[in-house]
């Protein structure tokens, strides 16, 4: 794949940059809003941030760290919003139910989702998007130690609930 | 260990085709250029440039004043005070005594005697160097102290180098002095009493009552006002920003009328016809004596038995006598010829 340009602008670079890491910037806003429809919301409203912003990053690394920043951000807003609402569409009550194919994921994501959201998200940047804990603490705001701790405790519940070794420390 | 079931969920997680389609829509649009708010910046200069010279303006419609202390004084008449600067040297009380630094008066006691050889010699040292009426730098003035001896004041003297103190030493000569540290040069505060000075004769002060002088002895220029004018403390001040160089005095003066007796004073003024204009000479004592009756046999009895006296004898019936009091005091008020 060739490398994406650093300097944002453009059609064309900011389809590369979407093609890229929109799996990334989904599942984060799905893990945290816990909803399809508002994780696709958020989906949108990042990348044409992407597009709009003036920002020129100095190396790739930095362009991911950005992308996460700024879907946390958008996925609080967004879920400032829609817990105003009181009544769930039917679609978000069927995603919820199982948003996927196998029972076995569908109980982790379950799992993973009864965790406090200050545990849930750097476990699943740790996890999903094999992130280091730098890396998570620069996304979230955080420092490194306060990452691993919230690791710690994030897994020792979920050990709890899922009585399996899906989440080690290695 | 990193589960396959991790990487099984990463790839169901995609947004949906619509969301997809949706973006891709938008990415289509031109980019809005996002507006340039000028209002807001105009609104946030015109706040710091309110913020910047709200001081100023509030200096200007406020400006800082002098520091001034309050006497109360009382007066019967208007006050009798004159202009006055000091340090020079005038004539005393009686006119033939010479006016130190500080106000003091040579007199008769002898213990000041050295100070004022001593301040006469640095004077002389003085006008030899600077000439007359001239002072060097490290001059702040002098004045002697309730021991009689005379205190130099000596203005950025190092702590560790003492010979300036012995130089001035020198220049007095045999005679002891003091030192004592301060601040401004006595051609400083005499420069800034001619300030003042023109202050207040600019502010048209020149009908009202001020005095002006240069007190050596705590390194300030003097000001006496009649008043706390705004426009005075106001100059002052800036004359003075540190606030140590000139002392503000305002006195407030009650007037007392003397023919009214006010009920704060215990004294009880007398009135004019309280006062006699004459003192009436008083008439002598004048006695009447009654005739002295016969007194009866004696009794032994009666231890206050007298003899009998015969009238015509002794002293005489002064009643029919009248007594002039144009006579003289020496005059007896009874004859003892009876006449």
């Amino acid at each position: 794949m060739e490398a994406t340009p650093l300097r944002t602008g453009g059609q064309e670079e900011t389809q590369a940059v979407i093609d890229k890491y929109q799996s990334m910037v989904y599942g984060l806003a799905f893990a945290k809003t816990g909803s399809k429809a508002d994780a696709d919301d958020v989906f949108q409203e990042v990348f044409l941030a992407y597009l709009n912003t003036r920002k020129e990053f100095h190396d790739e690394e930095h362009r991911k760290a950005w992308l996460l920043r700024v879907t946390v951000n958008l996925s609080r807003r967004v879920t400032a919003a829609t817990s105003r609402r009181k009544n769930v569409p039917l679609e978000d009550a069927e995603a919820l139910a199982a948003p996927f194919r196998e029972p076995e994921e569908n109980r982790v994501w379950e799992a993973l989702q009864s965790l406090p959201e200050e545990q849930r998200l750097p476990i699943y940047l740790f996890y999903f998007e094999d992130l280091p804990t730098e890396a998570i603490a620069q996304a979230l705001g955080l420092r490194p130690g306060a990452v691993r701790m919230r690791m710690t405790r994030g897994r020792e519940r979920l050990r709890e609930l899922l009585k399996g070794d899906y989440f080690d420390e290695a | 260990m990193k589960h396959d079931i991790f990487d099984s969920m990463k790839e169901q997680l995609n947004p949906s085709l619509e969301a997809q389609a949706d973006l891709k829509m938008a990415l289509t649009q031109p980019v809005k250029a996002k507006p340039f708010h000028w209002q807001k910046y105009v609104a946030v200069a015109a706040c710091a440039a309110l913020a910047i010279s709200a001081g100023p303006i509030y200096c200007a419609l406020n400006p800082p004043l002098h520091a001034y202390a309050v006497e109360m004084a009382e007066s019967t008449q208007k006050s009798e005070l004159s202009l006055a600067t000091g340090g020079d040297q005038g004539n005393g009380i009686d006119g033939t005594h010479p006016i130190l630094p500080g106000g003091a008066v040579i007199t008769e006691r002898p213990v000041q005697e050295e100070a004022t050889a001593a301040y006469e010699a640095l004077m002389a040292q003085f006008s030899a160097d600077c000439g007359p009426d001239s002072y060097p730098d490290w001059y702040g003035g002098s004045y002697i102290d309730e021991w009689g001896g005379l205190i130099v004041c000596v203005v950025g003297a190092p702590a560790e180098d003492k010979s300036l103190y012995l130089e001035i030493q020198d220049m007095c000569g045999d005679h002891s002095v003091g030192f004592r540290d301060v601040t401004y040069p006595l051609v400083r505060l005499n420069n800034l009493q001619t300030e003042v000075v023109n202050l207040l004769k600019e502010l048209k002060f020149t009908d009202q009552l001020w005095v002006t002088g240069v007190d050596e002895e705590h390194n300030q220029v003097a000001v006496t006002l009649p008043f706390a004018s705004k426009k005075a403390l106001a100059g002052l001040h800036r004359l003075d920003p540190a606030g140590d160089a000139i002392a503000v005095t305002v006195v407030e003066r009650q007037q007392v009328a003397l023919d009214k007796a006010p009920a704060e004073f215990p004294v009880e003024m007398p009135t004019v016809q309280e006062t006699p204009a004459k003192v009436e000479q008083e008439q002598p004592a004048h006695y009447d004596l009654l005739p002295l009756e016969t007194p009866s046999v004696a009794n032994e009895d009666n231890a206050l038995a007298i003899e009998p006296v015969d009238p015509g004898e002794g002293i005489s019936d002064l009643s029919a006598e009248k007594v002039d009091p144009a006579q003289s005091m020496e005059t007896p008020a009874f004859s003892p010829s009876g006449e």
